[in-house]
This record gives structure tokens, C-alpha cells and sequence, in this order.
């Protein structure tokens, strides 16, 4: 029973980055993690207790799946400009992934996201200074 | 606003405000932070199927008292057109509470950040 309550909660957890990753955390609303996941709101309440808690969980099962992911580094960011300044539990992680981070070329990781999430960075350029 | 919501101590207080107190059946609730999972602004809650409710008043555009669905006991007091803050608990008679407040915002940050997860 509970090997398969942790593997169902992996697959959400994979649901839920994917919507956060699509429209960051304020711009995510229960509705959304609701149809995405086709759970109940009362189930995903009961289970991570809020959406900063669905968001924090997302955030710590990807930073531990691969700390230089793209989606790792694309919920970094969206962490470090919508929530790290006031959350205090979310600018610890940031930290220890920063230090766990450094080094690699964690600027440059997260300079290049934005700049491909942006549509700037085309994908060929990305490709050329793969790593 | 329909409630006035204070993080004093080590405790979560609830007041419903004027006629809110009548129709939500209730004088104050008191969580002990420890039994608070979190708390997320969700507008969304207020269109779904409350439940049935038992005690409290049905009044158009208004949601006070103590709705059951699927096992779960949640305690409303907002109006329709409000910011929902719903915060979750644990070892409580409410699973749940769904709450108008004066700022929403900054309420659903302090409590996340006092809890512990």
C-alpha cells in the first residue's frame, strides 16, 4: 500500500511541475492542479496541505531527480522570482541547491533558461553550447 | 470583512464578524499551529459542491457554517464574491477552513511561514 501511494505521488508530483512550470506559481490556480491531476481539491488539500506545499514538494522531488534538469532550473526560477523573498522554507532550498550547484555553471544554467523561455536563445544555440 | 483572523502565540484565531457570527453558528475558533498544514488563496472552491450542510443558514451569494462532502467536514464563512483563503488542518473537528478576510495575501504568507512542513 504505501510503495504504491509513493509511486502515484511521484506521477502527481510529475503532473503538478509540469503545470507549474507552464504557468508559474501565482498564475496556477487549484483548478488547474484539479483538472491536470484528476484528483479531488479536497484530495490535493489533504495531501500537500496548500499549493505552496504541492509547489515545494514539486520543487524538492525534481531538484532530486537532477539538480540541472530543465525542468529543475525552470522551477528555480519561477521559486527565486515569486516566492523565495517571502518564504523562508523556499529560500533554504534555493540555498542548499545554489551551494550544491556551484560548480557547475549555475549563471549561466539559469541565465540560458530565461533567455529560452524567453524565445530569445534560439534552440540551435542552445545545442552548440551543450554541455 | 467577514472574519478577523490573527496569528497570536502559538495559535491560529478565527473571529466571524457582526451578522456572519449568527449565520456561521459559531463565536471564534482556535487552531493550534501545529494541527495547520497550509494555506493558499483558492477562488475556485467557492463554484465546486460545498456539501450539506449542517448547522448554519443558507443566504444567496453567502457561505457560513459547517458543510460535510465526502467524508470531510469544512467550516465556510465567506461571501461569494470574497478571495477564498483556504487553510488546511489536521487532527481537528474541521478538515478545512474557507475564509473571506481583509488580506488574504498576506495572511496565507504569514501562515506558511510560521508552520513547519
Amino acid at each position: 500500500m504505501g510503495r504504491k501511494k509513493s509511486f502515484q505521488q511521484s506521477e502527481i508530483l510529475k503532473i503538478i511541475s509540469t503545470v507549474f512550470v507552464k504557468y508559474g506559481f501565482e498564475g496556477t490556480s487549484l483548478d488547474d492542479l484539479v483538472k491536470a491531476t484528476g484528483l479531488l481539491r479536497g484530495s490535493l488539500y489533504s495531501a500537500f496541505g496548500s499549493k505552496r506545499g504541492m509547489f515545494i514538494d514539486a520543487l524538492s522531488e525534481n531538484i532530486k531527480q537532477q539538480k540541472d534538469s530543465e525542468i529543475t532550473i525552470t522551477l528555480v526560477i519561477i521559486a527565486m522570482m515569486e516566492l523565495a523573498a517571502k518564504d523562508n522554507t523556499i529560500r533554504r532550498l534555493l540555498k542548499q541547491w545554489y551551494k550544491e550547484s556551484a560548480s557547475s555553471n549555475v549563471k549561466e544554467l539559469l541565465g540560458r533558461a530565461v533567455l529560452k523561455q524567453s524565445g530569445i536563445l534560439k534552440e540551435e544555440e542552445k545545442n552548440s553550447h551543450g554541455k | 470583512m467577514e472574519n478577523k483572523v490573527s496569528l497570536t502565540g502559538n495559535k491560529l484565531v478565527v473571529v466571524p464578524q457582526g451578522i456572519n457570527k449568527i449565520f456561521a453558528v459559531k463565536g471564534r475558533l482556535e487552531i493550534p499551529l501545529q494541527n495547520i498544514e497550509g494555506a493558499t488563496i483558492d477562488n475556485g472552491i467557492l463554484n465546486e459542491f460545498r456539501g450539506l450542510k449542517a448547522p448554519g443558514t443558507s443566504i444567496p451569494g453567502f457561505y457560513a457554517g459547517t458543510f460535510r462532502k465526502n467524508n470531510e467536514k469544512t467550516f465556510f464563512n465567506i461571501k461569494r464574491t470574497s478571495m477564498a483563503v483556504v487553510i488546511q488542518l489536521r487532527n481537528e473537528k474541521y478538515t478545512r477552513l474557507v475564509l473571506g478576510v481583509e488580506d488574504g495575501r498576506k495572511l496565507v504568507d504569514e501562515i506558511n511561514n510560521v508552520i513547519k512542513i
